[in-house]
């Protein structure tokens, strides 16, 4: 199973996978084009930064394994796909009641109050499952990759340092 | 192993789920007095439209039952339970053997004790069945009496007013939604309806129902209300809200409550009999005290936390919040925790960030122990989980007044 990840060291905080999402989310699928025709799209990432400003962090559904926008779902759109591990919503079911609203702690299930749907990351799975956020990081800061393999990458990363006498 | 489930909404059915997840081979038997499969019950006032259709009420696919192995025995309603045999009895006459019960036979609305309920045209609104009878009289044009200014009341009112029905709502306190907004958040709700057309009344009740006779039935007519005045009406709901379902565990050694008392593991007082949702009196997040809080994603937590402790798999229940989403013309209001606090202890902050928008955060100590969001609620799943977590605020306290944590805006 693949999940989006972030360097947050690469972060440069450009915003270009919020454009992205817009885009991809769009009837036209093009930013431009998106906005010239009037067409307000609902993204579903937002660059968070810290106090500090030396942090920034593309934050989108983090697709928990016990997600509590499921469990607040009283119509049963919202559900945890056991074959992709994802948290998806069957816009047909919607109403818009915003529970889900209410309960993610992320906060990053988006209202789109024109259609009364709940609005999250589905990691572009209807577009290929191919997400337009990583694709769109110009320093390779979003990542979507098997956990087993970003692991292996991080402990070589540390081990490479350590020897090297950079990192105790 | 033989699992028993009084009741198939959510409670039940996230029950029902979880168990087969971690026990492929017991046998899952769920009995329930509606003849349906799981709806959703907070979808019945959407349903009074005439917008949404019966397969959009459902809240799991047709092939769920037969697909997880659950065996759905609809049309029954538990009438007692043996504990010492580990039987459950039903109105219909089977008897079901358990090695672990759970009860999640929820709440039934409080009908008030005047003249008149019986008659035909005074409903409910609990169940889906309630929903088709209202909806098979719900024609634009005529005239309905919302009583109660709660929640259930205002989405059934709103659903009607939607329909084409002219609409009055009799709210015995000075305030709606008493239980979930201030008076200030709730002067914007009110003010946003009665906008549209509803008409409030507020500080009266009702007194008597009207009828009239027609074809050997008594048929409503009319309510008349504490103030003296005669409020026609062709529908009238019943909106005083719910009391737990639990005569079936009279003389069980079941100890209740409200509801029926369970502790952390959602266990009631005789072991392996557990509870969850509307019926069951469980510990609140931030009282510590057993309550109910009555809402769908309360009973679907506990659910799935009875049915590992079912199955097996131990776990215990963080607790209950109050909380509530309403979405009225667009304008969405969330609220949660203990959003009325008053006195020395909190500190209420109420802030008017732009046109429409109002918040109220109460604050205990350095933490955020309930919240109103009017309009622009995107983020309050945040302020959400910050109670629910308990999180010490430290400077966020100040920033959140402001309405951003950090860098992050919440509004």
């Amino acid at each position: 199973m693949r999940q989006i990840l972030v360097k947050t060291e690469r972060c440069l905080g450009c915003k270009s996978c919020e454009l992205a999402c817009s885009a991809i989310h769009s009837g036209s699928k093009d930013f431009l084009a998106a906005v010239l025709g009037g067409e307000r799209s609902v993204r579903r990432v937002t660059v968070e930064t810290n106090r500090e400003n030396t942090v920034n962090i593309p934050v989108q559904c983090r697709q928990c394994r016990e997600p509590k926008c499921v469990s607040a779902c009283m119509t049963g759109a919202m559900y945890l796909d056991e074959a992709t591990g994802l948290v998806l919503n069957r816009e047909e079911k919607c109403v818009g009641c915003w529970m889900c609203v209410m309960v993610c702690p992320y906060g990053v299930i988006v209202p789109n109050e024109e259609e009364k749907k709940a609005v999250k990351c589905d990691q572009c799975l209807s577009g290929g499952h191919d997400p337009a956020c990583v694709k769109a990081c110009p320093t390779g800061a979003i990542e979507f990759i098997e956990i087993s393999q970003f692991d292996k990458k991080r402990k070589q990363e540390f081990l490479t340092k350590f020897i090297a006498g950079e990192e105790a | 192993m033989r699992y028993v489930i009084i009741g198939n909404s959510a409670a039940g059915v996230f029950a029902a789920e979880t168990i087969r997840g971690l026990d492929k081979s017991g046998q899952i038997e769920v009995v329930s007095n509606e003849r349906y499969p799981a709806y959703a019950r907070c979808l019945t006032s959407y349903y009074l439209t005439g917008q949404m259709s019966d397969e959009q009420m459902m809240i799991r696919d047709a092939d769920f039952y037969d697909r997880s192995n659950i065996i759905l025995n609809s049309g029954q309603k538990v009438t007692g339970l043996d504990t010492a045999a580990s039987k459950v009895f039903t109105d219909t006459g089977h008897v079901y053997h358990y090695n672990k019960l759970l009860i999640a036979s929820g709440a039934s609305p409080v009908m008030p004790d005047i003249p008149g309920v019986g008659m035909k045209g005074v409903f409910g609104l609990r169940t889906l069945d309630d929903a088709k009878e209202i909806a098979a009289s719900a024609r634009q044009g005529r005239h309905a009496v919302v009583m109660g200014g709660g929640l259930v009341s205002l989405k059934a009112a709103y659903a009607l007013m939607k329909a084409g029905l002219s609409v009055t709502c009799i709210v015995s306190s000075g305030q709606i939604l008493s239980q979930m907004l201030d008076r200030e958040a709730a002067r914007i709700l009110g003010d946003l309806l009665t906008g549209h057309g509803l008409d409030i009344r507020f500080y009266t009740d009702a007194a008597e129902i009207i009828g009239e006779e027609i074809a050997g039935e008594t048929v409503a007519r009319g309510v008349r209300l504490t103030s003296g005045e005669t409020v026609p009406a062709d529908i009238i709901i019943i909106g005083k809200g719910v009391t737990p379902n639990t005569g079936f565990v009279a003389g069980s050694g079941i100890e209740t409550d409200r509801g029926i008392l369970v502790n952390d593991y959602l266990e009631t007082t005789v072991p392996d009999i557990y509870a969850a949702g509307d019926v069951a009196q469980s510990v609140d997040i931030l009282t510590g005290q057993r309550t109910i809080n009555a809402i769908w994603p309360n009973a679907a937590e506990q659910g799935t936390v009875a049915g590992r402790n079912m199955a097996g798999s131990p776990a215990v229940y963080q607790g209950s919040m109050s909380m509530n989403s309403a979405d009225f013309f667009g304008l969405s209001t969330i609220a949660a925790g203990n959003p009325r606090a008053e006195g020395d202890e909190y500190e209420v902050v109420r802030l008017f960030p732009g046109p429409g928008l109002y918040r109220r955060l109460v604050f205990r100590g350095d933490r955020l122990v309930g919240y109103i969001m009017v309009g622009n609620t995107g983020r309050a799943g945040i302020l959400t989980s910050l109670i629910r977590e308990r999180v010490p605020l430290g400077t966020a306290r100040d920033e959140l007044k402001q309405g951003r944590i950090g860098q992050r805006i919440l509004w």
